[in-house]
């Protein structure tokens, strides 16, 4: 019986965690880490992503995208800029935009922190996250958009 | 026979005109030609060499083996990838020289009458190899009567530290400094800073990095008397100290109460909480009011390498 449950134990360390849908939490090769508060989702709900230790000095976007293949550019995502707070998909951080950007991105709170309220929708235009795979998905912005190194994907699926 | 071969390279090497362009690397851009009195230049290196950076500077052009030293301290760029260098040798570089200009020891050179040009030469880290020595021709445009300016003087500080073109000052992680600066001729200033690793808001520097370099660039645009300048003042970045804000925690306690502290240090660490004292217990972040008495609690947070040390503070509430 002893011999039993361990072999089940092990067995089930040794088999590949399905964390789709189950990881709250990503961890980049920075040390950065983005967190949410739901996996599992409504259309049209209301989730909390948090992100600490980012690097400041490096803007990024926060949006709800379809999963691109490997290395490939996160797109398409949706949303837009957003400074009303609630209600939209996608936010512009960066504490040095460039001009343009001045009153459009939020800087970063000290510690590489931002926390954002993303209303999540199952449509990605003609996407269907139900039917391809989505995620909350952090990428460099514009000023960097062929560095693959920033992209933090958090899987999504909608109940 | 060795010896003469010796004296052959010595008296070679004294005779190569730091003109005598053999160095490596290859610069290339413009205008050069038909320049006004004070144009920008754009430039782009390849075969950038690996033994150290480059040094651009505008100054009238070399006559004999000696490098010239009638050059424009207004008119200067270090090519590195280094910290503080004006720009990484991959950049597009941005080259500003004047048509006339005074030189250090005061002797007024106008390029309209004499040959000037950006020389360029090895840095500091390799400063006595003439290799890289190179000399590229700057026409200006003749009949231009703008009268011969002295480079205006600028003089800045942030948080009341003295900034040097030369000796960067440092400058710790999201510890924000006060940008002041004046410039000789009373101009109005305009500021940016060129690195993502610092920004400049409302006259406050503040680095986003813990290690690495900004680059403050302060442009005058002159007036009669002052030609306009653009000086550039280097940054070394070092890393910051996380803390917390007393003002957040309660400073008294009415006895059997229990308050929750903000667990949350300044920089989003999560914060541990201890006390020794008999006045109180800490259970987590919550502080129960035991006895009449002071409550001292220790506040530690972890750092992150590179750029913040950890929280570590003290709090003390009194118990009523």
């Amino acid at each position: 019986m002893r011999k039993t449950l361990i072999l089940s134990l092990l067995l089930a360390l040794a088999l590949p965690q399905n964390s789709y849908a189950a990881n709250k939490s990503v961890t980049g090769e920075l040390g950065q880490t983005l967190t949410t508060s739901a996996t599992s989702v409504a259309n049209n709900s209301v989730i909390t992503v948090t992100g600490k230790r980012f690097d400041e000095s490096v803007g990024i976007y926060l949006a709800i995208c379809v999963i691109p293949k490997s290395g490939l550019q996160p797109t398409p995502c949706g949303g837009g800029v957003n400074k009303a707070g609630v209600g939209e998909g996608s936010f512009w951080i960066s504490s040095n935009p460039p001009p343009y950007g001045v009153g459009l991105a939020d800087p970063f709170k000290p510690g590489g922190r931002f926390s954002y309220k993303i209303r999540v929708a199952k449509k990605i235009g003609k996407f269907d996250c139900t039917k391809v795979k989505c995620a909350i998905t952090v990428r460099a912005d514009h000023l960097r958009s062929e560095d693959r190194s920033h992209d933090l994907y958090l899987p999504i699926t909608f109940k | 026979m060795k010896k003469i071969i010796l004296a052959i390279f010595v008296i070679a090497g004294l005779l190569v005109s730091p003109t005598a362009a053999n160095a490596q690397a290859k610069v290339v851009g413009g205008p050069l030609t038909e320049l006004s009195a004070a144009p920008t230049i754009n430039l782009s290196i390849t075969d950038f060499p690996t033994k150290a950076g480059l040094y651009f500077l505008q100054c009238t052009a070399p006559t004999g083996p000696t490098r010239p030293t009638t050059c424009n301290d207004a008119a200067q760029l270090w090519i590195s990838t280094q910290p503080g260098a004006n720009f990484l040798p991959t950049a597009n570089i941005v080259f500003k020289p004047v048509a006339s200009y005074k030189t250090r020891t005061g002797e007024e050179i106008d390029c309209r009458k004499v040959s000037c040009g950006i020389y360029i030469r090895y840095d500091h880290n390799n400063g006595t190899d003439f290799s890289e020595d190179n000399f590229i021709a700057l026409k200006f445009k003749s009949g231009d009567n703008t009268p011969t300016l002295v480079s205006d003087e600028i003089t800045a500080s942030i948080g009341g530290v003295a900034l040097s073109q030369r000796n960067p000052i440092t400058m710790a992680y999201r510890a924000p400094g006060l940008l002041l600066a004046s410039a000789k001729s009373g101009a109005a200033l305009t500021f940016k800073s060129y690195a993502p690793a610092c920004t400049l808001v409302n006259g406050v520097v503040t680095a986003l990095k813990g290690t690495g370099a900004c680059d403050i660039g302060i442009t005058s645009p002159g007036n009669a008397t002052y030609g306009p300048i653009e000086v550039h003042f280097p940054i070394y970045l070092t890393p910051g100290t996380d803390g917390i804000l007393h003002k957040a925690y309660p400073m008294t306690m009415k006895i059997h109460k229990s308050v929750l502290l903000k667990s949350e240090s300044l920089f989003g660490e999560s914060l541990k909480f201890k006390t020794s004292s008999k006045a109180c217990r800490v259970l987590k972040n919550k502080v129960i009011a035991l006895t009449k008495g002071e409550c001292s609690i220790s506040i530690t947070g972890p750092g992150v390498a590179n750029l913040f040390a950890g929280a570590k503070d003290t709090h003390t509430i009194t118990i009523q």
